[in-house]
């Protein structure tokens, strides 16, 4: 197995201990109870219907399904999710 | 989030519709632009639902019709929204105007004024006596003044303790304690007299003069302390130094012996037919007693203690036979004082 060489700037986050979202542009995810989902750094929706959503991120397609799915607000970073949210999952 | 959708409500945002294929492209060219979007809704799969700042409607509409998207306005709101509207309707807002205006300017008035803890004072005099002051319904809060107010109801009414003026909003609570007087009867001046004939034995004064001294026999009626200071005694002149009358209610105990009489008698035919033996000099005998005895102690005084007992039996055959009479004497030692105010002679 080949193990993937972390880059300078992963190094750098572990070394001085810092938030990784802020240096290395991957998206942070907040779940809220089962009503909400924060997603930062999201590089834009790739399908939005209010039974699934696929977001696009820096680390692949964060897909949220669940029923009722609203978008609270979208910013340039910031897309807040709401609904009846059942399933996050991570695709790369 | 309470900042962000007051600052969507003062710049103003449209409820948009748009309709097409590419929603998704629209969403992320909006972001892309730096046009924020909210409240987005799929309402199926061409129509989507959701609002935006009303100063970018252009920009957006602009995107749509780049991506094959209508947008179209289904709703404005917000601040310059309503003052648009608020400018086509002036009367509307003169009107707002004036109503608050209105309240506000009556809320400096006190218009209602409610009596507290008055409990034999009439509130009417009560209040009579804040207005006088200036505490009536549509005065001006202003012009209440308080400390004005609590001398005017002391003055106008001297059973006061305590007054207070409490001013909420246009509600003005008078609270009221009202001095409690002392029973009357409870202080007027008198002396302390005998209930009874007896035999005194002790004597203890706490106020007034002792008259009778142990040993002394007293009748029912005479005073045993006399409320009316002799002049030249220390209490009589301490009572004019202090400018009051040389009369106090004359107070103590009188602890004396006292008796108490009975008689009863008991005939053969009173004892029951079917009973022989009640009909016996012995059980007549202790009838009569028992009756006697019952007649004296009727009229004891409860705290009375008995000390004796004398028994007397009459059994006077020679003039009705069979007749038993009795006659029992209670010596008892008990309180032979009683407090009696002096005639009222008050001004």
């Amino acid at each position: 197995m080949e193990r993937e060489r972390p880059s300078v700037a992963e190094r750098l986050v572990h070394a001085l201990d810092l938030p990784p979202e802020v240096l290395l542009n991957v998206p942070k995810t907040t779940l809220i109870g089962n009503v909400q989902v924060l997603v930062e750094n999201h590089l834009g929706l790739l399908q939005y219907d209010p039974r699934a959503m696929r977001i696009r991120t820096a680390r692949g397609e964060l897909v949220i399904t669940g029923a009722g799915l609203r978008i609270g607000s979208i910013l340039p970073r910031e897309l807040v999710v709401d609904g009846r949210i059942v399933h996050v999952e991570l695709r790369r | 989030m309470l900042v962000r959708r007051l600052w969507w409500h003062v710049r103003g945002y449209v409820i948009i519709r748009a309709y097409g294929r590419r929603l998704e492209a629209l969403i992320n060219g909006a972001v892309r632009e730096g046009l924020a979007l909210w409240d987005l809704e799929r309402a199926s799969s061409a129509l989507l639902l959701g609002r935006a700042f009303a100063a970018d409607y252009r920009r957006l509409a602009r995107l749509g019709r780049r991506l094959g998207v209508r947008v179209d306005v289904v709703g404005k709101a917000g601040l310059p929204f309503w003052a648009a509207q608020a400018r086509r309707r002036p009367g509307l807002v003169l009107g707002g105007a004036v109503f608050v205006g209105v309240l506000y300017w009556l809320a400096q008035f006190v218009w209602f004024v409610h009596v507290d803890g008055a409990q034999t004072l009439p509130p009417a005099a009560v209040l009579e006596a804040a207005a006088a002051a200036g505490l009536r319904p549509g005065a001006p809060r202003a012009d209440v003044r308080r400390e004005d107010v609590v001398r005017s109801l002391h003055l106008a009414l001297p059973r006061l303790a305590w007054a207070a003026v409490e001013l909420r909003g246009t509600v003005a609570t008078v609270r009221v304690v009202e001095r409690t007087e002392a029973d009357p009867a409870l202080t007027r001046p008198g002396h302390v007299v005998a209930v009874r004939d007896g035999l005194v034995e002790r004597v203890v004064v706490t106020a007034g003069e002792p008259l009778v001294a142990p040993g002394d026999t007293v009748q029912a009626g005479m005073t045993l302390i006399s409320g009316a200071l002799t002049p030249g005694t220390r209490a009589y002149e301490e009572r004019v130094q202090a400018g009051l009358p040389p009369v106090v209610r004359a107070a103590g105990s009188v602890l004396g012996r006292a008796w108490y009489r009975g008689y009863g008698e008991a005939r053969p035919e009173d004892a029951a037919a079917d009973d022989p033996a009640g009909a016996s000099p012995a059980a007549l005998t202790r009838a009569a007693v028992e009756r006697a005895r019952r007649q004296a102690r009727a009229s004891l005084p409860p705290e009375a203690r008995v000390i004796d007992e004398e028994v007397v039996v009459v059994d006077d055959r020679g003039v009705e036979p069979g007749v038993v009479r009795a006659a029992v004497t209670i010596t008892v030692l008990q309180e032979l004082g009683r407090f009696s105010p002096l005639a009222a002679e008050e001004p």
